[in-house]
């Protein structure tokens, strides 16, 4: 079947009757299965066949003759092997693909083979290098190619095997994408036979919808049933840890396949058990293998060290002009009782050496001499001791010494790297230049106290050279020796990397089943019984795995499912999916909802980006935002398979649907307010025009000659408004008041009303959602005390002005005429509703109408009434709007009290008992009363206020949106226009280069600055600013109207949580990184 | 007035070590330590308090030697990221608590030594602390006026090691006339440095350190009774910054029994409860029990009630240490399967 030909070629040899369905177990998910096996000659050329079926005897064939240490089996992932013993490599897997995307492997493969030729071509003088080390070898040609799968592939053709990855952010399975109400939950008892239970329990976390109740929580952790097997978990996440960051550490890098959170099996419960096995054995080796490399390295580094003591010392000796008698005194030191005194004046110190320690050494010497006999022999001490540690020991030594020995001391200019903690140091090669046993003693002692490294010198020149001789090779020798340790365990490591994350996961998941299984109680019969919370619409599903796991059992009991009553409150359980769920998520940043309250998500979703928009008023702003919210969705996939931690990255890239919506509604907005960089657009032709003729033009430029500063004109909209029939600017605002002095009194009339008007309607919607509560918890005194008055209250004062509002932008223009009943003289009598809702409150008495009897008009006639009866309907309103206040007040306690009176009316009559007792349970229901009492007041207080004071909060719609136009026409105006009118100044008719060069780089620099300054500053702190607010409001002045947020989140057990949760090194090492 | 800036140059490492000592376990983490069977059970428990996964990574069977070593090294940690970021005079502060492991493991060193132990087996005890890089130097010196001049003159200990230097050779009963000389200096010392830096820190630190004088002194005078030792060479060692000063000092010097001894600080409300309450009875804590609850305890967890302080630091080393002979403890008996006395550990909170 193997025959060399030139290029890659594929054959296909499919005999249909031979595929076997029994042996593949991934049968039930893809139909029938096919395996792929290439098959390769060790040369450079490569010929693949492809087979389907068929195969698997063979497989085992070739599995048997393969080292034990590479148990490969059942493992999802493409493997590949290599196996040296015929020449060949073998490179197959045993991964089952489905029917369907055999084209695509055929596609993939072959091109995986023709870059494998290609590399091995590129590989193979290195490989034929060091022939010698076979294993080494092996594993590095299986690394290369498993690189060469994992590749990147051509986004058009996805690789079938990462298709479901689609999934992306893993919500629950189940249908349905938000929740006006938390799902249904109801309590279950799960009563499985112990051998049962953990493929009972791995089913309901592969399913992610049951919530297993603690029942053993008085017992700590150790005391449990399972806690053998968490240990064993715990102990191989340990070994796996080790191998990650041992591969992770290994240079060259080596690719680690990342884990698969997809597929989610429940592993075997004997998996364990082989794992165990395999890791224990791997881990072994490694260390082994690690272990003899350190104690080598320790060899070579000492190795090293006197090589480098014996190149200095000579190198000293030689540079240093001694005498010849004194080099010869010297060497023969030991023996020799020849006068040494004279040695040290004639060493010429170079200067490194300190000053001090050069005269107080030859004092110090001068001295001796004088007073000791001049027979004791000179000897010296060398070694290495690190740079750190270089000026304590050379203090330390001169102090023990009493300044009688000489150090000298060089830096060895190589790098060590420490075998055991893989720190690098440099060191230095010393000297010791001392006299007698006593300090040669006391020398040594101080050495060894600082972790020098003494070694042994020859004294003679010849001595050294010789010894040096000896030293070369052996270090070479060593040096071999740890490659090739290093090239075997690199080897090693390489071929655990594919499979490291496969054994974690399965760890992971394992780990997470026996702390689940520590959860449920263990009766006497062998029945483990888990009490649990499950969602009804899930219900089917649960079920449909325990039947599953009941088929697992054989003749085992099945599990049993029976509902229970629990008084316990259920958990809330909110369905999203990948698009509501960062709605879901604000709500719930904020408390999660009872059980069964209104969830406000669903709302969230249009009028947050909405209140966020009428803030964030700039399109062109929120294009900017679009498009990268645009970007981060259509990359959503590829982000997510990069599994990025950081932390502000996640925060954006998990709001990327929210930041869509805000986007397209501030472009909305943007062009409502016609706001593009804080400039307006004139696209449909303003509505005003010019009415002045030339002698008012003329009349201006004396006026400005006179005066020397611009004439003020006024465009009266009787002249200048020009209404042809097809009523005002077609979009937003008229462009026109872009360039208006009293733009922004008119701009902020417009806004802060539209910002009373939502905020109202916001607040009102609130209040509504609170009945919808009140109705499904049936509580009908809460409609009547609190919902009704509150919509009463709300109507009478809020409403009322929000109608004020609307009927005065639809009734009063500058065109004087009859206005309800009153005659209206024109724009400056327009009614202010500001002071118009203070009057109402202190209920001063107004004049009606705008004009006297006789017909003129009264001053402030903008404080009159403007309709008839107004006193009287505010009035009206006002006693309407106090009234509710009682009724929200006491309406609650007092109906509370009477329900109570009623019961408890029988029993003084019919049972005179004990006066404790009834005294004590009097007191305790006044108590409670006293409770509801202070409780209602809360809510009354902090409705009647929270009505005005929120209101006033929705003001900051409109302080934001001002804030956010005024900044970005600052930078339009002082920075952009600045920069780019110094150009057109600097452009005279024949330009000249440099003034085109220096225009031309403050034109790019003022834009570069604009640029940077919008982005950072008007798009991202304006945008999180206007995001926070929006925040605000919707926390604050929407939920606090009718959401209690005291529920306990629903938290399923899932295999994918357990995955997720687990501790990974590349994490670890990626935030690390930063 | 300096609590007002205190937060300027010490509040991040303040909270910091609020933060740590909230940590620290309590009773309930205790009476659940108690009952474990083996040390892995141990070690499971101890990983769902705020020691965490400090453990998680050891291979092969747990020691009490490994714990203790993972427990140190997490104080240490703590302790030098706390040092790091520490600003003067908090700096020179915690410089002085590592004086007193300096000084232990001196002593420790040099017993070593004259028992003829090697010099690595020695350092591996060393509390790392206290370590410091003459250290290793140390077993050259055969006498104290040796010790002082080539090993000691550039730590910070020199100061206090002046009063040793007269001594002749370094045997036990030296090394332990050093000991107490070395700590008498710097308790006097540091209380000195306290006293200097006044406002909370001084009235919370004297508090701690002035107990600590006392229990130094009389520990001294119940130890040397029927030991060679003087009552003038006794005297010397008493370290003059508690609140026996001076009048009970004098007592103690003249104090020749335990019951002498207690008649003296009878006077003395703080330390009468502390005696009567102790002794060698089985069900009766001892008297250096008692005082280890009470300085330790009492008077570090009190420090705990004063805000801008620095005994906050000092306090949270001492608790610490105390609850690391805690863990050490129940895990020795655990291990030892000597389960009887497993309820003698000091609880902290």
């Amino acid at each position: 079947m193997v025959s060399p030909s030139c290029s890659p070629s594929v054959h296909w040899d499919i005999p249909a009757e031979d595929v076997h369905i029994d042996d593949i177990p991934f049968d039930d998910r893809f139909g029938f299965g096919t395996r792929l096996s290439s098959v390769s000659p060790r040369n450079s050329f490569f010929r693949a066949v492809f087979r389907i079926g068929g195969q698997i005897e063979r497989d085992r064939e070739e599995r048997s003759d393969e080292s034990p240490l590479m148990p490969f089996d059942n493992s999802p992932h493409l493997s590949l092997r290599s196996n040296n013993s015929q020449g060949y490599q073998y490179f197959y897997s045993n991964r089952v693909y489905p029917h369907r995307s055999l084209s695509y492997v055929v596609r993939k493969a072959s091109s995986a083979i023709s870059s494998i030729s290609r590399s091995f071509t590129a590989l193979s003088p290195s490989r034929h290098n060091d022939s010698g080390i076979e294993t080494a070898r092996g594993y590095s040609d299986e690394l290369n190619l498993s690189e060469m799968f994992t590749s990147p592939q051509p986004p058009s053709h996805p690789p079938p095997m990462e298709a479901p990855s689609v999934s992306g952010l893993h919500s629950p399975p189940d249908s349905g994408c938000i929740s006006f109400r938390s799902e249904p939950v109801s309590r279950y008892q799960l009563i499985m036979c112990k051998d049962l239970a953990y493929e009972c329990i791995g089913e309901m976390g592969v399913e992610g919808v049951v919530q297993i109740d603690d029942v053993n929580r008085d017992l700590s952790l150790f005391q449990r049933h399972f806690v053998r097997e968490v240990r064993r978990c715990d102990d191989l996440e340990r070994s796996l840890r080790y191998m990650e960051r041992q591969i992770y550490e290994a240079t060259p890098p080596i690719q680690l396949i990342p884990i698969d959170a997809v597929h989610i099996e429940v592993p075997k419960a004997s998996e364990i058990n082989q794992l165990e096995t395999k890791i224990k054995e791997l881990e072994t080796r490694i260390r082994s293998s690690i272990e003899s490399e350190e104690r080598i390295l320790k060899t070579l580094m000492s190795m090293v060290e006197q090589k480098h003591v014996i190149l200095k010392v000579e190198q000293y000796l030689s540079e240093q002009h001694m005498d010849s008698q004194a080099i010869q005194s010297i060497e023969e030191g030991e023996r020799d009782d020849g006068p040494l005194t004279g040695i040290t004046g004639t060493f010429s110190f170079d200067q490194s050496i300190t000053s001090h320690t050069l005269s107080l050494l030859e004092s110090e010497e001068m001295e001796m001499s004088g007073m000791e006999s001049s027979n004791v022999p000179l000897w010296f001490s060398t070694g290495v001791i690190p740079v750190d540690k270089k000026m304590p020991f050379e203090r330390c030594l001169w102090r023990a010494c009493r300044r009688t020995a000489f150090v000298r001391i060089t830096e060895i200019e190589e790098d060590f790297v420490d075998p055991l903690t893989n720190v690098t140091t440099r060191k230095c090669v010393f000297i010791v230049f001392y006299r007698g046993d006593s300090l040669k003693k006391i020398v040594n002692n101080v050495c060894e106290g600082y972790g020098a490294s003494q070694s042994e010198c020859p004294k003679t020149s010849r001595g050294r050279q010789h010894y040096l001789k000896q030293l070369e090779p052996a270090i070479e020798d060593m040096t071999l020796v740890v490659r090739r340790t290093r090239e075997d365990r690199h080897g090693t490591l390489a071929s655990c990397a594919e499979f490291v994350h496969e054994w974690m996961k399965s760890v992971h998941m394992q780990k997470g089943i026996y702390h689940a299984l520590n959860k449920c109680a263990l009766d006497t019969n062998g029945f483990l019984s888990a009490e649990c919370w499950i969602p009804t619409q899930s219900i089917q599903k649960v079920r449909g795995a325990i039947d599953r796991c009941g088929s697992y059992g054989g003749h085992l009991p099945k599990p049993v499912l029976n509902e229970i009553e629990s008084k316990a409150i259920p958990p809330t359980y909110n369905v999203t999916n990948k698009y509501t769920k960062v709605f879901q998520d604000i709500v719930d940043a904020y408390g999660v909802a009872n059980y069964r309250e209104v969830n406000p998500a669903p709302y969230i979703i249009i009028s947050f980006p909405f209140l966020f928009a009428l803030m964030f008023g700039d399109s062109a702003h929120a294009f900017l935002l679009l498009s990268a919210s645009i970007a981060l969705i259509a990359m959503e996939k590829n982000i997510q398979k990069k599994r990025i931690r950081d932390e502000i990255f996640t925060t954006f890239f998990n709001g990327r649907y929210i930041m869509l919506l805000m986007g397209i509604f501030s472009l909305y907005t943007g062009f409502i307010y016609n706001d593009v960089f804080g400039k307006a657009g004139n696209v449909f032709g303003s509505n005003w025009r010019d009415p002045y003729n030339s002698t008012q033009y003329a009349k201006w430029a004396r006026f400005l000659m006179k005066h020397k500063r611009m004439p003020v004109a006024t465009l009266d909209p009787a002249e200048a408004y020009r209404d042809g029939g097809d009523g005002p600017y077609q979009f937003g605002l008229d462009p026109v008041w872009n360039v208006a002095d009293n733009r922004l009194s008119f701009i902020n009339s417009m806004k802060m009303k539209v910002a009373v008007i939502f905020g109202i309607t916001q607040m009102t919607f609130g209040v509504i959602l609170s009945y919808k509560n009140f109705k499904f918890f049936g509580s009908r005194i809460e409609i009547l005390t609190s919902f009704i008055p509150q919509v009463v209250f709300l109507s009478s004062i809020f409403l009322y002005l929000c109608g004020q509002i609307i009927v005065k932008w639809i009734l009063f223009s500058v065109e004087p005429g009859h206005v309800l009943g009153y005659e209206y003289p024109g724009s400056n009598c327009a009614p202010s509703l500001l002071i118009g809702l203070i009057n109402m409150f202190m209920m001063k008495s107004r004049r009606e109408g705008y004009t006297n009897d006789n017909g003129t008009t009264v001053p402030n006639c903008y404080l009159s009434t403007w309709y008839p009866g107004q006193s009287t309907v505010e009035m009206g309103l006002l006693l309407t709007a106090l009234l509710c206040i009682p009724v929200m007040l006491l309406g609650k306690p007092l109906s509370i009290l009477m329900k109570r009176n009623k019961k408890r009316e029988p029993i003084p009559e019919e049972i005179a008992l004990s006066d404790t007792q009834s005294t004590n349970g009097h007191e305790e229901e006044e108590e409670n009363f006293v409770d509801i009492f202070v409780h209602s007041g809360i809510h009354t207080i902090e409705f009647v206020l929270g009505c005005i004071s929120h209101t006033a909060s929705y003001l900051r719609l409109w302080a934001l949106s001002l804030a956010h136009a005024q900044l970005s026409e600052v930078l339009w105006h002082m920075l952009l226009m600045n920069g780019l009118n110094s150009v057109s100044l600097h452009s005279s008719p024949s330009p000249s280069p440099s003034s085109l060069l220096i225009s031309g780089l403050v034109a790019f620099l003022s834009f570069f600055i604009f640029g940077v300054l919008t982005v950072a500053i008007l798009v991202v702190m304006e945008g999180l600013s206007a995001f926070l607010h929006a925040l605000r409001l919707h926390w604050v002045e929407f939920q606090s109207k009718f959401y209690s947020g005291g529920g306990v989140i629903f938290q399923p057990f899932s295999l994918h949580q357990c995955i997720e949760n687990g501790q990974h090194l590349s994490d670890v090492m990626d935030d690390g990184g930063d | 007035m300096s609590e007002f800036f205190f937060n300027i140059d010490h509040g991040y490492l303040e909270a910091l070590v609020r933060g740590f000592k909230g940590g620290i376990l309590t009773q309930a983490d205790y009476a659940n330590l108690v009952q474990c069977e083996t040390l892995e059970d141990l070690k499971l428990h101890i990983q769902s308090t705020d020691y965490g996964n400090f453990l998680a990574n050891e291979p092969g069977a747990i020691t009490v030697g490994v714990i203790d070593e993972r427990l140190k090294e997490k104080l240490v940690t703590e302790f030098v990221h706390i040092r790091n970021n520490a600003l003067e005079p908090l700096a020179t502060f915690l410089d002085y608590i590592t004086y007193s492991y300096m000084i232990d493991n001196i002593i420790l060193l040099i017993t070593g030594t004259l028992h003829q132990r090697p010099i690595s087996e020695l350092i591996s005890k060393c509390h790392p602390l206290g370590s410091f890089e003459q250290m290793e130097a140390i077993h050259i010196a055969s006498t104290p006026a040796e010790l002082y001049n080539a090993v000691l003159v550039d730590t910070p200990l020199a100061n206090y090691f002046v009063d040793c230097i007269n001594e002749q050779d370094l045997d036990e009963m030296n090394v332990e006339l050093i000991r107490n000389t070395l700590y008498k200096a710097y308790l006097e010392d540091f209380y000195g440095f306290c006293k200097q830096l006044g406002g909370t820190t001084a009235e919370v630190m004297c508090e701690i350190l002035s107990f600590e004088a006392d229990r130094r002194s009389i520990i001294i005078t119940i130890n040397s009774f029927d030991t060679e030792l003087s009552k003038d060479d006794r005297e010397k060692l008493y370290p003059r910054c508690g609140k026996l000063y001076p009048e009970g000092l004098a007592g103690l010097a003249r104090a020749d029994d335990y019951d002498q001894v207690k008649q003296v600080c009878e006077y003395y409300s703080d330390y009468k409860a502390l005696f009567d309450g102790s002794g060698n009875a089985a069900g009766e804590k001892t008297l250096e029990d008692k005082f280890f609850e009470h300085e330790q305890v009492k008077l570090n967890v009190q420090a705990y009630l004063h805000q801008f302080h620095f005994g906050v630091f000092y306090a949270f080393i001492k608790l610490k240490e105390q609850e690391m002979r805690n863990i050490i403890w129940i895990a020795e008996c655990i291990s030892q399967r000597h389960r009887t006395k497993i309820d003698n550990y000091i609880p902290i909170l």
